[in-house]
Order: structure tokens, then sequence, then C-alpha cells
């Protein structure tokens, strides 16, 4: 199992001068997000995909000739970095942006606007790896870099083609990558399987004679044909059910230490995201509302809804008091969001320049980042811990 | 909650209740060996996975198995107030045995036992034809999306309120007012589309309530909403169920909302009601190998980060190929070789007046 | 029972062994069928409708017995004229009139009489001549598939006997067979039907996938397209176009000229239908997994996109054809579309479509049932395939 890597201290300075030479755009990774108004922690020389103000809007065309009337702004401005061998978590309700997030980065969807920079060795001539620009990559390159970046899905009916044949399904990478003839790819695919937790004899067989679990599994096998570093978990365990579930969350995990992977995990469950991933970003309606520290976004939450979030998610002890904070209203309208900050209708602690500005995104404290007004003056509730699992038995009421 | 004796109090009693559905490839025992109650005014939760039998117990209460589903065995037994002569009696009457078209279970649905689903409009479940879905959506007051709100609402309390229809109309503001629905006035004549999902299972428990019932099953009404709709979902329940005193059987795979909502719950596995206890037993004195496996196996929010999750092994079996014994021995952290596998464990009583399991380690045998 | 969350499947994980049950051979037989692939499994399930069998039993005999040996099935050549004009049936009997049962059919002959009210001659059955019925007979010869000359047919009269004539359905105005023109009919039509189709799906088909996959300023032009021409009511517009062809063209022309129209009127039903598939199969995950590890389009296409799609466009094809062979039935019935000297159903139900025939040659109409037979083949055929190509309808 990875140790929690510590954020380095020198990431208080923005300077170019830890990244290695040779970077293209370096320059900008030193000017910060929002205009450059506050340090930023440049991220260490662990960190394999940096994210700058990615944006992603989906044009809304009516009538005959398709006029655009709109956009929906499915991913809005959103910054954040990934380490070698790390879990990032990306949560949030519906329309929040982080399915179309995540493929944006690997440029399933073209993005918009943002910088999308991911080290790798492909393009260096010594082999060493440098931060790259994925949006200007050409497709030839991209092709390249699918290498080292692949997604897993949250359907386990709809993500295998029915047709192909297991074997098939899990050699398609190796052999879109000219890797897939000869015994080598049978044998290649044999271990996959086999790290995954399948039996090898069902290679044969198709997607529709498995169980959904280990669909997902065959799913897995394939994500790490071409043994990236980087896998995008987009909702991998949401279609399964509650005991099948651990048994894939602690797949990943074994597979993670096993090739020091890192993954973006993506979901919509916060107990699920919050115990795998290292840290945590909570999205609403596009933007980033938080990221932090897994345990230190439970114990001292700066935004306003992470904080209700939390507060709502059902807790598995009936013994659990808290008053719980309910958001009123339903989730804003990524087509037609509030003006200001997309949360302050529903926040209980609004006034008057959340209506107005919408707030910078700002490392208030070691990698702690939030975009509040008033992240620094709210005193935010984080998660009780557990009674039951502080390990005291309670006074049982009698029946 | 009552202080009432059980007998005076019991609503609901299902007792070994059998469910099996004949399909192409065999028979499925969807529900085997059911037993349980649910007290006035008392919330039960029901918690199970997949192919556990919860939803088809609850259709069961209703009459409403669909097809080729049957019930062939054991008794739904429903403690009926009503009003004979000026006096209250109690009629116990037993779902199984009444027919399934007839007048006293229209009047039982929706008037005195009311159904709640799963967000409406994204649980047109493929399993049911077409025709089981209008069926169920006349017979047990689902939003259908070619009326308009106001008129379903209405629709229903008039089958089972002696009201005009302003009178109706009236009633069916209110309750939207009551479940927390912004300008009831303007919104009853809107179209369920119009709606979004938290909006449209608030106006399916404005419908379940209009009538008043005794009890509400709720078959997973919020697991295809957001956190914080659900939440929101979740307290009108309790807040109404304060008010009118109504029984609650609450139907749910999710750990964490059923410990809020249930007082007892009830654990099912593969057909069979595996362990029932009041909430706080299950989640800190749980009994059943099956019920302490989930809940190991669940990622909570304020637990340590990171420690691998205590998964259940292997999978859930085939419905046609069950294993012999006890249903659950091939996954079953604590088998007994010779014993789990051979002999099928009886629901024996465990611990104090109310906690019940179906384990051979609770069994003299 | 939940259908959100997967269902049981038939491979056992893990390193438990279930329970062995009694049906042990019954599901290993089960499990064998579904681990064939996708077309097996469709043509087992094919098979278990006694309808759909039905179905593709009527179509694959049409095509052997019209298409492919049209001559050798029927007793006379197409064109072969003779002097029995209009003459009645000659059905076959194995009773004679005296009781007697006779293993071999004889049919009785033709007498030509003088009706007084009308003034012309007709053919009535004369039961004093008894013809006997020989199967693989020497007659009229022909070339079996164009090429090879042969003389032999499925059954006819005693070569040796000059008199002996058995028009099992009848004669037209020409004093040939119509049973024969029937069976050679349905070569044109039924291979009318096929090639039409073929032709729709090539360019439909094509168009359908271009616009699905691309969608933008192509999908636009293509489906709007689509709209203009649906716009207009299809018999009249075929009615229209095949009276442009010129009666002057040489048949096979005219033949070549039909299919196009057909394929005209028809291609845009399919380009939609086309388009809706591949549009719904190409948001589906697995072809998104694909374009992640970096897929060409062609892989995309070849590999993810068509044979998904594929089983539905068999299945719409094959339920087309017979729009089309109704589509030259019903021109060549108006005298459009196929002419004479040519043979097709279309043109055999020209000759029927006067009071005149109907009242007083009615065997005439005999093709009827024939073309109703077909259609219904490729229905039931179509239907089973239909459901047979469904992978999750367990």
């Amino acid at each position: 199992m990875p140790e929690h890597v510590e954020t380095t201290k020198s990431a208080g300075d923005a300077n170019a001068a830890s990244l290695p030479s040779g970077v293209e755009g370096a320059a900008s990774l030193s000017s910060g997000v929002e205009g450059g108004a506050s340090p930023r922690s440049t991220p260490s020389d662990n960190v394999i995909l940096d994210v700058k103000g990615l944006k992603k809007y989906f044009p809304i065309q009516h009538g005959l000739f398709r006029k655009v009337v709109g956009y929906v702004k499915a991913v809005d401005d959103i910054s954040f970095f990934v380490r070698k061998g790390e879990t990032l978590g990306l949560v949030g309700e519906s329309g929040c942006g982080k399915t179309t997030a995540s493929r944006s980065i690997i440029r399933l969807y073209e993005p918009t606007a943002g910088e999308i920079y991911f080290k790798t060795g492909k393009f260096s001539s010594d082999g060493e790896p440098e931060m790259v620009n994925v949006r200007e990559l050409d497709r030839e390159q991209m092709k390249l870099i699918r290498q080292e970046m692949s997604m897993i899905f949250q359907d386990p009916v709809g993500s295998l083609n029915p047709r192909m044949s297991v074997f098939d399904i899990v050699a398609e990478p190796l052999v879109i990558h000219g890797q897939g003839t000869g015994p080598e790819t049978e044998e290649m695919v044999v271990q996959l399987l086999e790290r995954v937790g399948l039996r090898p004899e069902h290679m044969r067989r198709y997607p529709h004679e498995f169980s959904g679990g280990q669909r997902q599994r065959i799913g897995i096998a394939r994500a790490l044909a071409l043994n990236p570093r980087l896998i995008f978990c987009d909702e991998p365990v949401s279609a399964l059910d509650v005991s099948i579930q651990a048994q894939t969350l602690n797949l990943l995990q074994d597979l993670q230490a096993d090739f020091d992977l890192a993954y973006v995990f993506v979901a919509h469950d916060l107990s699920v995201v919050q115990h795998i991933s290292n840290r945590v970003a909570v999205m609403y309606v596009g933007k980033i509302a938080e990221m932090a520290d897994s345990e230190e976004l439970y114990n001292n939450p700066l935004h306003p809804y992470t904080e209700a979030l939390m507060s709502a998610v059902p807790k598995a002890d009936p013994l659990y008091k808290s008053e719980r904070i309910v958001m009123p209203g339903d989730v804003a309208d990524p087509s037609n969001p509030p003006p200001g900050c997309y949360f302050h209708p529903r926040c209980r602690y609004a006034i008057d320049i959340c209506s107005q500005e919408t707030p910078e995104w700002r490392e208030l404290k070691a990698d702690h980042f939030v975009a509040c007004h008033r992240a620094e003056e709210l005193e935010l509730r984080g998660v009780l811990e557990l009674a039951k699992d502080k390990g005291k038995k309670p006074d049982l009421p009698s029946t | 909650m009552s202080e009432m004796s059980e007998t005076n109090n019991v609503l609901v009693e299902v007792n070994d209740l059998r469910v099996q559905f004949d399909v192409r490839d065999g028979i499925v025992k969807a529900v085997d060996g059911a037993t349980f109650s649910v007290r006035r005014g008392q919330t039960l939760g029901v918690i199970g996975e997949s192919g556990c039998g919860k939803s088809v117990t609850a259709r069961a209460i209703l009459g409403m198995v669909p097809r080729p589903g049957q019930v062939v065995g054991g008794s739904i037994l429903y403690h009926r107030r009503i009003k004979s002569n000026g006096t209250e009696m109690t009629d116990i009457v037993n779902i199984n045995d009444l027919n399934p078209d007839g007048e006293t279970i229209r009047q039982i649905r929706g008037g005195e036992i009311a159904m709640i689903f799963q967000e409406p409009m994204s649980s047109l479940t493929p399993v049911y034809t077409a025709g089981t879905h209008i069926f169920e959506a006349v017979n047990l007051h689902r939003l259908m999306p070619i009326h308009k709100v106001g008129a379903q609402m209405t629709e229903t309390i008039q089958a089972h309120r002696e009201v005009t229809k302003e009178e109706a109309r009236d009633i069916a503001i209110d309750m939207l007012h009551r479940v927390g629905i912004p300008k009831p006035e303007q919104r009853v004549d809107s179209y369920p589309h119009q709606l979004s999902g938290g909006q449209r299972q608030r106006v399916m428990i404005a419908i379940a309530l209009s009538c008043h019932p005794n009890m509400l099953i709720a078959d997973e009404p919020t697991t295809a909403l957001d956190v914080s709709i659900e939440a929101q979902i979740l307290d009108i329940m309790r807040e109404l169920q304060e008010t009118v005193d109504m029984a609650i059987m609450f139907i749910t795979h999710d750990l964490g909302v059923i410990a809020e909502m249930a007082e007892e719950i009830v654990v099912m596995y593969m057909g069979k009601v595996v362990e029932k206890a009041n909430a706080v037993e299950i989640f800190y004195e749980s009994k059943h190998p099956y019920t302490r496996a989930l809940l190991k196996s669940i990622p909570t929010i304020g637990k340590k980060r990171r420690k691998r999750l205590a998964s259940i092994e292997g999978m859930v079996p085939d419905p046609f190929d069950l294993p012999s014994g006890c249903v659950f021995h091939p996954r079953c952290p604590e088998f007994m070789p010779g014993k789990c596998d051979q002999i099928v464990p009886s629901w024996t009583q465990v611990e104090g007046e109310e906690h019940w399991a179906r384990c051979l380690l609770y069994e003299e045998v | 029972m939940s259908a959100k969350k997967s269902s049981s499947p038939s491979i056992p994980e893990g390193s438990e062994a279930s329970a062995p049950s009694g049906q042990a051979s019954e599901q290993e037989q089960e499990q064998k069928q579904l681990s064939q692939s996708y077309w097996a499994l469709v043509w087992w399930r094919f098979k278990r409708s006694k309808a759909a069998i039905a179905g593709a039993v009527i179509v694959v005999l049409s095509y052997f017995m019209g298409a492919l040996f049209a001559e050798f099935f029927s007793p006379y050549l197409v064109n072969q004229q003779s002097e029995y004009v209009e003459a009645r049936p000659q059905w076959p009997h194995f009773i004679d009139e005296e009781g007697n049962f006779h293993l071999r059919p004889f049919v009785y002959g033709l007498e030509e009489t003088i009706d007084e009210e009308l003034f012309k001659r007709t053919f009535e059955i004369d039961k004093t001549k008894q013809y006997p019925l020989y199967f693989f007979v020497r007659a009229a010869p022909y070339k079996l598939l164009g090429v090879i000359p042969m003389d032999i047919h499925l059954f006819g009269t005693d070569p040796n006997d000059p008199e002996a004539h058995a028009y099992i359905f009848g004669t037209d105005g020409l004093g040939r067979d119509v049973l024969s023109r029937i069976i050679y009919g349905a070569r044109l039509s039924l291979v009318l039907g096929l090639a039409g189709q073929a032709l729709t799906l090539i360019f439909g088909a094509t168009l359908g996938a271009i616009s699905g996959y691309y969608g933008g300023g192509v999908d636009m032009l293509i489906m709007r397209t689509t709209e203009f021409l649906n716009a207009f009511p299809r018999e009249p517009i075929l009615m229209a176009l095949a009276a442009i062809i010129p009666d002057s063209w040489n048949p096979m022309w005219i033949y070549f000229g039909l299919t196009i129209l057909l394929a005209f009127v028809y291609w845009g039903g399919l380009a939609r239908q086309v388009r809706g598939l591949v549009l719904s199969i190409r948001e589906r995950e697995f072809v998104l997994a694909a374009q992640s590890f970096g897929a060409s389009d062609r892989r995309l296409l070849f590999r993810h996109l068509i044979p998904n799609t594929m089983s539905h466009i068999i299945v719409i094809a094959t339920t087309m054809v017979p729009a089309m062979i109704q589509s030259e039935t019903f021109l060549g019935f108006l005298g459009l579309g196929l002419r004479p000297p040519l043979t097709s159903w279309g043109i055999l139900m020209n000759e029927v479509s006067n009071v005149r025939a109907i009242r007083f040659h009615p065997w005439l109409l005999l093709p009827v049932p024939f073309i109703l037979i077909s259609l219904l083949g490729f229905n039931l055929m179509g239907d089973g395939l239909r459901d047979a190509i469904d992978p999750y309808s367990r």
C-alpha cells in the first residue's frame, strides 16, 4: 500500500524552477489560476496530471438550422492535480460534471478550454518524463498517451461489446497499439484475467454469461492491458451490489499497490470516495467547491456544500445523532446556473457578495483548496466519528 | 415506541410467506419463508441485496405479485380496524386469501396500505411488461406520465374518500404543500415530466398519503435520487409519519438509509429472512454472519480511510441451483462443515424477545 | 425481483463449487449454448420458433423453385403458346369417374367447344380423355441456370403422346400454362425484391451510418433529404417514376431501371433506421472504451458499430423485401414497370386486371395465393429473426 504522500513544503512558492526543464508551457504553470492572485502550491515532482482551467461547454441548439442559443456548462473552469500512485476522488451529485471532466481530460470529448499537463516520457528524446500539454497533441501522439491513461466505465452491461469474446475485449487495447499478435498476447490476457480474479478458461466466453461484478473485472483487466500509470474510474461500483462493491474496491486497491497506479475515482457516493481516495475534490454544477486530503475534508470542511453534503449522507449507525443540514431546493441547472456562486441559493451562510461574484479558487491551508467567499470565517462541521467505530458500546435501549 | 402489548399494536403480520416465479428455466423461489410484523406507527426496515426478494414481499402484501409469480404458502394478516355498529373492531384479513381483483383488496390498496417506489420515470424495470406497469399505475396510483399531477391526485383521493372534485383538489394542494412543493396551486396542474426527480418523488408521497393510509410501503424510494434530495425526502417521510401516525415498511439496500429510518430491521438473503431485530442490535450486535459481513463490507464516512473492506467471498448463487442446507453456507465465514451444508436452519429466537435469526450457530442440532 | 442489478450468471466465480444438482446435463447444455458466438446463438433461438422456420422454408423453397430452377419445376416453358387458349384448369385426380383408384395421378383432357352465348371458343374439361402424369419427363428443352441444356421437367404428360396436355392451372389468352408462368414469374419478382433490397441496403445503410456516425452538417443534409422524399406518397411516386421508363427500352434495362427505382423510393426509410441504430450504439460505453484506447474510425465502424447494428439491419432488410415484391406487383398490375415479354407476378396480375378476365377466366387469379404465401414467408422469417437477435430477452 503506497504511503500517504506528503505535500512537499517547497510548494509554497509558485516557481517553475522545481519542474524539469524543456516543458511546454512551463511558464504558465507559475502564473496560477485566475490571474495569479494568490500563490499556488506548485505540485511537486510527483505530480503526473495537472489540470488547469478545464472547461467543457455543450452548445444548446434550437430550431431547424440548429442555432446555438446557450451552453450547458458541464465543466466550468476546474483545476486539480494527481500525484503518482495516489487516488484523487471526484465526487458530486448529478450534473456536477465529474464524468464529463474525466472524459474531457482523456479527450473523449474535446475540452472547450484549459490545459491538461500529463507527465510522460514518450515524446522526449532521452525518455525522461516531462509535462506535456495533452490538448496540443495530434491524433498520433494522443494515441501514445492513451497507453498511459485508461478508463474504467460505470455500466457493466454497456461497457463491453456484446459481440466480442472476453479475450477480444481485453486484448483490444493491445491490438490497437500493434501488440496484439502472437502467443504473447494470449499470455498477457491470461495474466490480466488472473490478476483481476477471473479464470483464464473464461476467455472464450461472451460478456452476457458473466455477472455484473465479473464484467467490471473484465473492464478493469482491459484498462490494465497497456500498463497505464493513470486510470480514470468512472463510477466503477455504482451499479454493483453492496457485497460486490467491497470486492471490487479491494481489487482496485490491490492493483494500485501492485502496479503503482494513480486513480481519478469519480463517484457520487461520498462514503466510497472517501474510503478509496487520498484526496477528494467535491464538485458542484461544473465547478470544484473544495479539494483536500480525504481525512482533512471530512474533519474540517471549508465549503458549505461539503458540509451539507456530508451531513446529508445517511450514516450506517442508528445512534448517530446529529442535526442534519438540509439544503433547500434542487441541484442547480448547469445550463442556467445562478449568478455569482452557484451554490448560493441553497447555502445557509450566503451573503450579498455570494450572489454577485464567483468565488476564487484558492489554497487556504496546505493542500486544501476551496472556492468560497466566506471560507476563512466560517466554522463548519465535519462528520462526527461514528460511535460504533470509537469502540464504545452504547446503552442499548430495552425492547 | 409503543407501550401497548404486541397483539394490540400489530398492523401487518407476515408468516412464512412463500412466493414462486415459474419461468422458462425453472422455478425461482423469490420469497422462501419470510416472517415479520409491522406495528402501527412503527418503521420497519427491510434490507437486502438484489434478488433477495424484498420487493416481491412488498408486492405480496398488496396482493400484487406480478406474473409469473404466485404466492404458494404462508399468510399475510392485515389487522384492519373497522367501525361496525359504532364500535371499533379489528378484523384480521389474510391478504393471500383475498381475490386479487376483488373489492376488499381494492379498498385496502391505496386507501389503507399505500406504496411508493423508486423514482417513477427512471424505474421502468425491463422485467415487467408494459401491462404490469399500467396495472401498477392504476392500482397503486403511480404517477403516469401523461396525466397532470393534480388529476392523478384527485382521482386517487376520490377513489378512497367521499369528497367532491373541488374538495379533492384542495386536499391535493394541501398535500403538495405538506411535502414541500413550492407554489402547489400551480404545480398541481403540471405534468410529471415538468418536475424534477425529487419533486416527483414528493408527489408520489403526497399521492400515497392523501388517503391517510395506515401503512406506507416504500420500495427503494430514494435510490435514484441525489444525496441532498434524498435527505429531504427522508425528512419529509419522518415528519409525516409523526403527524399521521403511520407505519412505514422501508425497503432498501442502503444500510445508511435504513439506520436512519428504521426502528426494527429485517435482513433478507435469497428469499429468506435471515435476521430480525431492532435497529441498534442489528448494527451493534448482529448475529447472522451475513448481516455481520454486510456491515463490515460497506465504506462509511467517518471511518479511518483506506483500510481494506472486509468483503463477502463469492457471489450470489444461481437461483436455479441453490446450495444445499443453509443457502449462505458457500460464502459464510463461520461455515461448519457437515452441518451448514446439510441442515436447513430454522427461524430461531437468539436473544431477548425480539431478536431472531436463521442460523445453525444458534440452533441445537 | 429487482432487475437493476446484475442477474445471476451461468459461470460461478470463486473456488467454491455449487452443490451438484440433478439438472446438471441440462444446465451444461444451456451453458454450451450460451457460450456460442452470437450468430450461433441467434440460429439456436430462431430454430425454436415454428413459425419462423416455416417462414424460412417457404422463402428458401420459393427461391429454389422459382428463382433458380423454374424451368425444371414447370411443366411448360414460360412463353410456350398453344392452341388451348383460355382453357380451364385441369386438376389432377386419383380417382376416376368409375371410382377406380389410380396410383398415378391423371388429368382430364380438354375439348374445344363453342359457347353460343358469347360466340367464342372455350375449352372445357372432357372426361373421356385421361392423361396420366409422369414425373421427370422429357418435354420442351431449356437451359438450366441459363447454361446447362436440359429437357427434363419435374412432371408432365407422356412425351410420346402428342395429344396429351396438362394445364394444371389452366391457360391464359395465348394458351400459355398458368402454373408455369407463376413459377417463372416468381423468378423475376423475387429476384427483383432481393436486388432492390440489396441496392437499398448498400445505399441506404451506408448513408444512414455516415449520417449517424458523423453527425453535424452531413447528418442534416441526409436527413432533410429523406424527409423531403418521405413527404411524397409512395405509390404515386412509384407510378410516376415507373411511367417515365420508356417502353422502347429493352426488357433488361427496364429491369435494372426498376431496381434502381425501388431503391430510390425505399432508401430513405432504411437510412433513418440505420442512423437511429448507429446513434444508439455510438453512445454506448464500449464504443467510448475503444475510443479511449485510441481506436481508429475504421476499427470503431467495423469492429464495434457495424457488428452491433448488423443484426437489426438484417431484420429490417428481410422485412422490407416483401414490400418491394408488393411494389413490383402493384406496378405490374397497372401495366407499369416490367412489361411483356417478361413474366413477373406483376405482369400476371396485369392480365387479370379487367372484369372480363375475372368473370370468365378466374383461374388467372391463381398467382395471388402464391404471392401471399411468399410474402407471408418473408414476414414470418423476419419476425423470427427479430426475436432471435435480441441477446437480452432472457
